[in-house]
């Protein structure tokens, strides 16, 4: 891998795990005119630490300096397994990043880089999502990818599996992992991630071998917030780490979606937003609308008989083939094949517990 | 003075002659008995000694030999006593048999003289009548499960003295009058029935192309779905069992000695449920002498495993072998036993650990690791065999007080039957009976598909998201819906209704 020495610089001091963000920032952005400096030179290093009374600290980086071997080996271990470095400040460093808390320094990536220019949406979840809410995901962010748009989301099971799936069709998807990006979790998006790793983007703002933190999650969030155009949260419960993401995106003024979700039902994050004033949306159209995106129109699938007949009951509310087969006439074994043919044409969904939903 | 009587012995699912020879010499009054008897056969020399003296008879005051033969092979069980008894009071001239020469005696003793019934009397019945026998004496408690028995006289008797006289000629005794299997298995009720499962309507379709094609079925299902009920109601739509069936069914049942007094052959499919405490020699049979399990107990019925999770997975692994080859091989040390296993599996589970996973409106509390451990419990092999997935959805309260009954199990029997009927023409030159046990060759063979409908299957792969195992499954459950239709070809509402019974994880 190919690496500016201002890059290299930056991976290096980035690859202390345990100094702070604001030290690795006066470093390698204040005390010298460019990162590369600090190699040259180290006197203003020692001065900086023992202004803070932290001469150790500072005794510490410097004898890693002073060796050469130790440097690379530092730098190729926080690499290893990246397809490059785009580091704070320098010209390829997404404008909106610059409006998070604490920007990341380095962003370590994988994929092409370019989906980090384009136009650029936000889709979390929590990993509790309704199977019905992941079908409805998935179709948004395929939806959105194929008219243009980069899904941004995390790595998770549930809400952002679904988004990245939906998304990574038209290898439009950027999925910002909590740790290093040699460190897949949950492991059962492995397959999906591989996947990612060549058409789409994973990225990090952790060097490569970090395993992911429990702490390392909410404040990666704030990636995915400041990606993002708009934000949208497809589930979570008033614990989840969804908060994070929406706070950040609020805070730095954009727009933040939420599914709907009923009363007395699960959600309990979505229906506290859309009391705090985010827009509540169902569907790629309206999403499109708020953000101003122009979307590519679909024909609609036609539909025999009895599967109008179930569509019609479905969209209506009736939740179970029980239910169907007491408003209509159709004997059980129709129904079931109008159900699976409606599932296949990717109107309905069914859930885990038997009962099937519209989601167009 | 030497006598010679015929006993039987079990072994596995059939008998073997015994020769009781027994010889009285002059020297100290011993009593042994030679040719590898076990415990209980060691032991009869006691039961015998009493049963003699209290019938009437005396017990010769001689040195006593009985020989087993043949005398390489291990005599077990209780049945021996009567024919010991027989052989020592005419060894010891005290009778002169008259008549039975051709005679099997089985029977255990008591200290009375009378004649108690033992276990596995139908085998050793119909493994006697193979070897050329005509005639049989055998407990009267027995007499039931002879009696469905052609081509062998069989006598019950009630005491020892009666068997002696019979032999010596002084008394008669009346053969086991015979029953027709077909005119008495007319009578047979289940108790649970179709009728009383409410609402449901998915699930009573689900379970009668389970049963038409006698394929292995999951249910997924919250807690008070009614998983149990519905696959208690699985026995009633079976096909009624033929006489062979019912004959196999009644020998396994006799060996493991759970015959009904009441019933001599069993008419109603077995059901049976493991505790998931079950052991493993418990479930597939073992013992030192090799002793039927309980899918053989239930060979030609139901298997239900509730909650199949969790059941430890080393137990689960063991019904793959079975349920592949219809039968189990037991090997312990006395005995290497095949048993036949062909049973319908019926599991049923719920859809996460704490039962609200999917749920809309109760709080599911399991995290995904957790509901992935609690599937993965199931082994992927295992849960291939399973051909129908289906989801049982939670029951509304209006549904239990509203509706009329369902349709009857007998009218859901009556079209099984008939679906039934056409495999079995269908399948009358292959090695199979049912849909379920089609290999790839017969998938090829009976299961071509059009073209539309091929298009149909890859294409619900592809957006369903199904794995390429699938396949075989589908087919096999579609094959079975197109009989049910009466329909020669699989059509395409056929393989979209089978595609609908996949599981969530296919």
């Amino acid at each position: 891998m190919n690496m500016t020495d201002d890059e290299f610089a930056v991976v290096f001091i980035d690859s202390f795990e345990y100094l702070e963000y604001y030290k690795k920032r006066k470093i390698l952005f204040e005390l010298y005119a460019s990162p590369k400096d600090i190699f040259k030179d180290n006197r203003p290093i020692r001065q900086y630490f023992s202004s803070i009374g932290k001469e150790n600290e500072g005794e510490k980086i410097i004898s890693v300096i002073k060796d050469q071997r130790m440097i690379c080996d530092f730098v190729r271990r926080s690499v290893e397994g990246a397809d490059g470095v785009i580091i704070f400040g320098s010209e390829d460093y997404p404008e909106e990043l610059n409006q998070v808390p604490v920007p990341p320094l380095a962003l370590y990536y994988k994929g092409n880089k370019d989906l980090l220019y384009g136009e650029k949406f936000a889709i979390v979840g929590s990993r509790r999502t309704l199977r019905s809410y992941e079908i409805k995901t998935e179709e948004i962010a395929q939806t959105l990818a194929e008219s243009g748009v980069t899904i941004v989301s995390g790595i998770a099971e549930g809400g952002d599996a679904a988004a990245l799936k939906g998304a990574s069709r038209y290898k439009k998807a950027i999925s910002v992992f909590a740790g290093g990006l040699d460190c897949v979790y949950p492991s059962i998006n492995a397959r999906l991630i591989e996947n990612m790793s060549e058409n789409c983007l994973i990225l990090s703002e952790k060097p490569c071998k970090t395993p992911p933190r429990k702490f390392y999650f909410p404040v990666r969030n704030r990636i995915i917030a400041g990606l993002g155009k708009g934000v949208l949260a497809v589930s979570g419960n008033a614990k989840s780490g969804v908060r994070y993401t929406l706070d950040y995106a609020l805070g730095c003024g954009k727009d933040v979606c939420c599914f709907p979700y009923g009363l007395g039902e699960i959600g309990g994050l979505c229906k506290e937003y859309v009391k705090k004033g985010a827009f509540m949306v169902e569907s790629a159209e309206e999403i499109a609308e708020i953000m101003g995106y122009k979307l590519i129109d679909h024909k609609k699938a036609s539909l025999d008989d009895a599967e109008k007949i179930v569509y019609e009951l479905v969209r209506k509310g009736a939740v179970d083939s029980d239910e169907i087969a007491e408003e209509c006439d159709l004997s059980v074994s129709e129904i079931i094949s109008a159900l699976t043919k409606l599932e296949m044409k990717r109107l309905i969904v069914k859930e885990v517990d038997a009962s099937y939903h519209a989601i167009k | 003075m030497l006598s010679k009587v015929t006993g039987y012995v079990l072994d596995g699912l059939s008998g073997y002659p015994v020769t009781v020879e027994v010889d009285t010499n002059s020297g100290l009054p011993v009593f042994d008995i030679v040719g590898l008897p076990d415990a209980a056969v060691k032991e009869s020399k006691e039961r015998v000694r009493s049963a003699i003296k209290n019938s009437g008879k005396s017990f010769p005051n001689h040195r006593i030999t009985v020989n087993l033969a043949p005398a390489d092979m291990r005599k077990e069980g209780v049945g021996l006593d009567l024919p010991i008894a027989v052989g020592i009071v005419v060894a010891s001239g005290q009778v002169a048999v008259k008549r039975g020469n051709d005679c099997v005696l089985i029977g255990e003793l008591s200290l009375d003289g009378s004649v108690r019934g033992i276990s596995g009397v139908l085998p050793i019945l119909i493994s006697a009548k193979e070897a050329g026998f005509k005639e049989a004496i055998i407990p009267k408690a027995n007499e039931k499960e002879a009696s469905f028995i052609e081509g062998l006289t069989v006598r019950p008797v009630e005491k020892l003295s009666d068997a002696i006289n019979f032999l010596s000629g002084t008394k008669d005794l009346f053969p086991v009058e015979k029953q027709n299997y077909f005119a008495t298995a007319k009578r047979v009720v289940y108790e649970n029935d179709l009728k009383f499962v409410k609402g449901q309507k998915l699930a009573r379709r689900a379970l009668e192309v389970a049963v038409s094609g006698n394929h292995n079925i999951i249910m997924t299902g919250p807690p008070g779905a009614g998983k149990t009920m519905l696959a208690k109601c699985i026995p009633s739509i079976m096909p009624d069992m033929d006489f062979e069936e019912a004959l196999e069914t009644t020998k396994i049942h006799s060996v493991a000695g759970i015959l009904a007094d009441d019933e001599g052959i069993v008419y109603k499919r077995p059901f049976m449920t493991p505790h998931h405490t079950a052991s493993r020699p418990s479930l597939v049979g073992g013992g030192s002498s090799s002793n039927p399990g309980i899918i053989s107990l239930a060979h030609n019925g139901v298997l239900f495993l509730d909650e199949m999770p969790e059941y430890p997975r080393s137990l689960l692994e063991c019904l793959r072998q079975p349920l592949e080859d219809r039968v189990i091989t037991v090997s312990r040390v006395k005995a290497n036993v095949k048993y036949p296993a062909s049973f319908m599996l019926v599991g049923s589970m719920n859809p996460c650990p704490c039962g609200n996973y999917g749920s809309k409106t109760a709080q599911c509390k399991c995290t995904p690791a957790m509901i992935q451990r609690y599937r993965s419990r199931i082994s992927g092999p295992l849960i291939d065999r399973m051909d129908i997935r289906l989801t049982v959805g939670s029951v509304q309260y209006s549904d239990l007080i509203e509706k009329a009954d369902g349709e009857s199990s007998e009218v859901v029997r009556q079209r099984v039957n008939r679906t039934r009927l056409i495999q079995r023409e269908r399948f009358r030159e292959e090695n199979i009976k049912t849909n379920a046990e089609m290999s790839e060759k017969h998938l090829k063979k009976y299961c071509s598909l059009s073209e539309s409908c091929e298009s149909i299957l890859r294409d619900s792969f592809e957006i369903l998201n199904m794995s390429a195992r699938a396949r075989s499954r589908i087919l096999k459950v579609a094959r079975t819906i197109a009989d049910m239709e009466m329909s020669r070809n699989i059509c395409e509402e056929h393989l979209i209704e089978a595609i609908s019974y996949r599981g969530q994880d296919d």
